[in-house]
């Protein structure tokens, strides 16, 4: 796995990623959706997927010594790692946005909270994109489009709920939501609440993920190179 | 002993089937695996590496079957489509580097001897090289390795007859010390010629012959003759084709003797393959 890993970051990784990943950056923007800065992720994801097409990826992987399911499963581990590490970039700038811009975000606050939601909308991203890519190993834009819209059903039902909270007619548990959950915890309860539901989160993806990626494997397994 | 055993491989499309593709390769030898564009070639290969899924069948490597032991003998295997066709802006060494982790038998000392003898310059883009360096490369990649058998997939198609000849050279020598075989598939009949010592033969999805070359050359005649001598001998040919003073045509070589009066002559593999395609049957 470490060598196909490394053939990973070596041949397949497109430039646009470490563009991407520096729009973490917008955590420091006021009154953004913080949410969307992970979908330029997904959306470099995407560009090493067809990056790997047009480079004959998986040609060259399965003529090296390696079964389908192995060349499925590093291209797992791979965009798990850009996803990670778009997370890890997170945690820094949500620092910073207090620090700077301090608290209350129009959207979901710079706050734990915001990295469970972004674990969940690249658990929507890896249900979608990577399945419906390994049917066919070739069509990585049809994929994208699909899981693109995927994502952002995600966001916009996400905001919305958090913006629902802060209205004067919302139910307890939304006002509850948006008391400890959409900001910056200063409390030990706020701390503690936020960081169970990002671990949840965290929970959610990996799940997804592993089921996903059988899903892909046994796609692949049918495609004809 | 055999180095590779193919049986009953089979592949079904919806109108094409590889219909229980069967033949052996021994240790040292080169086979060429020849048939017409969509004959099956790629696919037997394809399916052989399990690229494509097949619907039975077996292939053995060394003894081994393929199913179930993929990575081990993939490691024993080079298998090169065409030219080298992926990464086309990344540099050889980048390729090759990457490469050279995947086999525990990597030879750096080879691996350089074969740039050094392919001219190749490790600092270039795949964009950079011809067709024929890009084959070039990819068997470089394959050598250095220790591949023991070489399945290379048209690799002669895109070359200038210089390149040609010059590759075929290069199969030549790396048969020399008996350890290894390649099998190579191609449509350029004289490439056969130069350096193959047995013949696979696939037509329509199914393997009409597979021996050695004289073997296989040795049961065919050409024949020609007159107009008039064409109605008799008609029934006997395999193939044939008229012209202003009467035909030429391909027959199995024990009918030689049924056909008297006709000039005759040994067929070559491109006569074979071009009669045979023409009217039929080559199951002899």
């Amino acid at each position: 796995m470490r060598d196909l890993l490394y053939k990973e970051l070596k041949l397949c990784l497109h430039p646009m990623n470490f563009v991407f990943m520096a729009f973490a950056l917008m955590l420091l923007i006021p009154n953004y959706i913080y949410t969307i800065p992970c979908f330029f992720v997904c959306n470099a994801i995407f560009y090493s997927f067809q990056m790997s097409v047009q480079n004959n990826d998986a040609l060259f992987t399965l003529l090296l010594p390696v079964g389908k399911r192995e060349a499925v499963r590093s291209k797992y581990r791979f965009v798990t790692i850009l996803e990670l590490a778009m997370l890890v970039l997170y945690v820094p700038m949500m620092f910073l946005n207090h620090a700077i811009l301090g608290n209350p975000n129009t959207f979901l606050d710079a706050c734990p909270t915001l990295i469970g939601a972004s674990f969940i909308t690249f658990a929507v991203f890896n249900a979608v994109f990577m399945p419906t890519f390994y049917k066919t190993g070739v069509k990585a834009g049809r994929s994208f489009l699909l899981s693109a819209f995927a994502v952002f059903v995600w966001i916009f039902a996400a905001e919305g709920f958090f913006m629902f909270c802060r209205i004067e007619q919302a139910p307890y548990f939304m006002k509850w939501a948006a008391e400890h959950l959409d900001v910056f915890p200063s409390s030990g309860y706020d701390i503690g609440v936020q960081l169970i539901t990002t671990a949840v989160c965290a929970a959610v993806f990996a799940a997804v993920t592993l089921v996903s990626e059988r899903a892909s494997i046994r796609n692949f397994e049918k495609v004809d190179l | 002993m055999n180095i590779l055993e193919v049986e009953g491989l089979t592949k079904r499309y919806e109108g094409f089937t590889l219909n229980g593709v069967s033949f052996s390769l021994e240790r040292g030898y080169i086979m060429g695996f020849i048939g017409r564009n969509g004959a099956g070639k790629t696919t037997t290969m394809k399916a052989m590496l399990g690229l494509i899924g097949s619907d039975g069948g077996e292939v053995r490597v060394c003894g081994e079957n393929i199913r179930g032991n993929e990575a081990a003998i993939k490691r024993r295997i080079g298998f090169i489509m065409g030219e080298f066709d992926c990464y086309r802006q990344a540099k050889l060494k980048t390729i090759a580097r990457v490469t050279k982790r995947f086999y525990d038998d990597w030879d750096d000392a080879a691996y350089a001897s074969y740039l050094k003898r392919f001219s190749l310059d490790e600092n270039k883009k795949v964009s950079e090289l011809s067709a024929g360096m890009r084959v070039k490369f990819a068997l470089a990649l394959a050598l250095s390795h220790n591949a023991e058998l070489l399945i290379l997939d048209e690799p002669t198609s895109g070359l200038d007859p210089v390149s040609r000849d010059d590759l075929l050279d290069v199969f030549r020598s790396v048969i020399e010390d008996g350890t290894r075989s390649i099998l190579f598939s191609t449509h350029i009949i004289s490439d056969l010629e130069k350096c193959a010592d047995h013949i696979t033969y696939i037509r329509e999805g199914n393997i009409t012959l597979s021996c050695d070359v004289e073997s296989f050359k040795s049961r065919f005649m050409l024949v020609s003759g007159s107009v008039e001598e064409l109605r008799e001998a008609k029934e006997r040919l395999i193939g044939f084709k008229e012209h202003a003073f009467g035909f030429t045509g391909l027959i199995r070589s024990e009918d030689a003797p049924h056909l008297k009066g006709l000039r005759k002559a040994p067929a070559d593999l491109e006569s074979i393959m071009i009669y045979s395609e023409k009217e039929g049957d080559l199951d002899a």
